[in-house]
């Protein structure tokens, strides 16, 4: 079909006009957090010199209040608590992420890899089961999560939130790395164990290598997701290990709010989380889907 | 035995709490009594008190209604932007990857830069609404606003993810059958009546699902930008669980709760995928 130039233009127009109303808000919170904090309340915006002074702050000495996900009930004490750097909620974030992403991947590739190549009794049920985790609200794990936790003594430990963020991260990335494994045709390892190779090399030497592309991926949507969560560590952490997305929720409850500071504080815990997936796009939609749909 | 490590913490950090929850939903399970009482079975007690409790029906209607608002807006937009986005043109790449952006944020900052951004004396959009709208934007006094505050922000945030997804569908619609109907006659709304939308109905009814169950399920922002109020009227099922598990601690109340939520959008995903596959015959 051809296009006429003035089609053309009224597409432009339109597709300028969405993406500017997607993105103005978060631009907009951009320019709040290097705008100086005596020019928060003037409106209409004037112009201004930019400050990287927020930042600066934020990580040297923003402050938290921080409350207990649980009363004093269950043995932790409820409360406003305890300064808290949004640097140190980084390096929280950071290592939980980490830590759930590389666990799901290590655990997760031999699993995918033995669900798609062997006829295991159980195989179908983990569909249903991964799409069961879908549906039920995370708050139905947490209670019984959190018992289990205390009872092994890795509550508020970066261990004990990992192993949280597994409960999603894991199923999660055993089947979208499974849909990965299936297209890969069966000669390929049938010939790599003629050579001697053993199961566990067939994965790590043979399969692994193949699915570098795929595997990368589920990764950064695993520390996307918790990159991202927020549930389990309200409730699971406390103030040592607390991430970024508790750190950010406890600013509502502060009286005298610094919107600058706070526009900064929003502007950390997504830049990172952002420019993961303007790199990872062409999985984001197949991964999202739990691979049902190729984007 | 490769699964059997993997497997092993599947069972423990999922299994095992739904079979704990189960269990905790038919008894009376508090944690202000746990020491004392433990806990004393009371059979579907609990099912019995929440059914009639106009509060848990309540959070129901609220959350239905959120869930309609929302699937309809979501879809309406993504598909419009969807078939914007379905264009040979120059620039159209970069424009699709810009449009994951509300995706990579995290529900709590997006709660919170809408928030910010809707705040009276601060927030751009506040200012905006009162100087050329002449709305007061105050959600926490106003249920409509607030209501809609919600669907507006999960709508920012979802309505892209629809249409990329449809996207995807789009971009396999047969050329030649849309070429063919329209040599047939054809108008452009009967070609996307007939051609477009039976080609991509599969990627619909995967994007209705997942957009109902997450809708169905929302908390995030909800504990972020209204905590339920004004009163009652933003307080989700999803909410008034966390609130009576963890503020109330009365757990086998909230695993019951939890456990009727699940059975709903059960039936509302059985309901969905029966539908269209029926109506497709």
């Amino acid at each position: 079909m051809k296009k006429s130039s003035s089609r053309k233009a009224l597409l432009y127009i339109l597709i300028s006009l969405t993406l500017v109303f997607i993105l103005f808000p978060v631009f907009w919170i951009i320019i709040m957090s290097i705008r100086p904090e005596a020019e928060q309340f003037i409106l209409p915006p004037r112009p201004f010199v930019p400050t990287l002074q927020n930042y600066v702050t934020i990580f040297l000495a923003g402050t938290i209040a921080w409350q207990s996900g649980f009363g004093s009930a269950v043995g932790k004490a409820s409360g406003i608590v305890i300064g808290q750097t949004a640097g140190v909620a980084m390096g929280n974030t950071l290592i939980i992420a980490s830590m759930s992403t590389l666990s799901s991947i290590l655990l997760g590739l031999p699993a995918a890899y033995s669900f798609s190549r062997f006829k295991m009794r159980g195989s179908r049920d983990l569909q249903f089961y991964i799409l069961s985790q879908r549906m039920a609200p995370p708050i139905a794990i947490i209670v019984p999560l959190f018992t289990l936790l205390r009872f092994a003594g890795l509550n508020n430990t970066y261990l004990g939130l990992t192993i949280a963020h597994l409960s999603f991260n894991l199923p999660f990335a055993i089947w979208l790395i499974k849909g990965f494994v299936d297209e890969i045709p069966k000669e390929m390892d049938e010939s790599a164990q003629l050579d001697g190779c053993s199961t566990s090399g067939i994965i790590w030497r043979i399969i692994f290598p193949l699915l570098k592309p795929g595997i990368a991926a589920v990764a950064i949507l695993c520390f996307l997701f918790s990159w991202n969560e927020f549930l389990f560590v309200s409730i699971l952490s406390g103030p040592q290990t607390t991430t970024l997305t508790v750190f950010l929720a406890s600013f509502i409850t502060n009286v005298a709010i610094e919107w600058g500071k706070l526009a900064t504080v929003v502007v950390i815990s997504f830049l990172p989380a952002v420019i993961l997936v303007l790199i990872l796009q062409r999985y984001l939609v197949r991964g999202l889907t739990f691979g049902a749909v190729r984007g | 035995m490769l699964v059997l490590p993997a497997l092993l913490i599947l069972l423990v950090l999922n299994i095992f709490p739904f079979i704990f929850s189960l269990y905790a939903s038919f008894t009376s399970l508090d944690l202000k009594t746990f020491g004392s009482e433990g806990m004393p079975f009371v059979g579907l007690e609990n099912y019995v008190n929440i059914l009639g409790d106009p509060v848990f029906q309540y959070s129901l209607m609220v959350t239905l209604e959120f869930t309609v608002l929302v699937v309809i807006v979501e879809l309406s937009v993504g598909l419009f932007l969807a078939l914007l986005l379905d264009q040979d043109l120059k620039g159209i790449g970069p424009a699709r990857a810009l449009l994951m952006i509300p995706m990579a944020i995290s529900p709590v900052a997006v709660g919170l830069i809408f928030k910010i951004e809707l705040q009276q004396e601060v927030g751009i959009f506040a200012y905006i609404l009162s100087q050329y709208f002449n709305i007061i934007f105050l959600p926490l006094s106003d249920a409509y606003q607030a209501l809609g505050m919600l669907v507006f922000v999960d709508s920012w945030m979802w309505s892209p993810f629809v249409a990329l997804v449809l996207l995807a569908g789009l971009r396999s619609v047969p050329q030649e059958q849309v070429e063919a109907a329209n040599l047939d006659g054809a108008s452009s709304v009967q070609v996307f009546r007939f051609v477009t939308v039976p080609a991509i109905r599969f990627q619909i009814i995967v994007v209705l699902l997942l957009r109902t169950m997450d809708a169905f399920k929302i908390f995030d922002i909800v504990f972020l930008m209204t905590g339920g109020a004004p009163g009652n009227s933003t307080a989700t099922t999803s909410y008034l669980i966390y609130r009576v598990s963890t503020q109330y601690l009365q757990v086998g109340r909230g695993s019951a709760m939890t456990y009727i939520m699940l059975v709903i959008i059960i039936l509302i995903s059985n309901l969905y995928i029966r539908g269209i596959l029926e109506r497709s015959k």
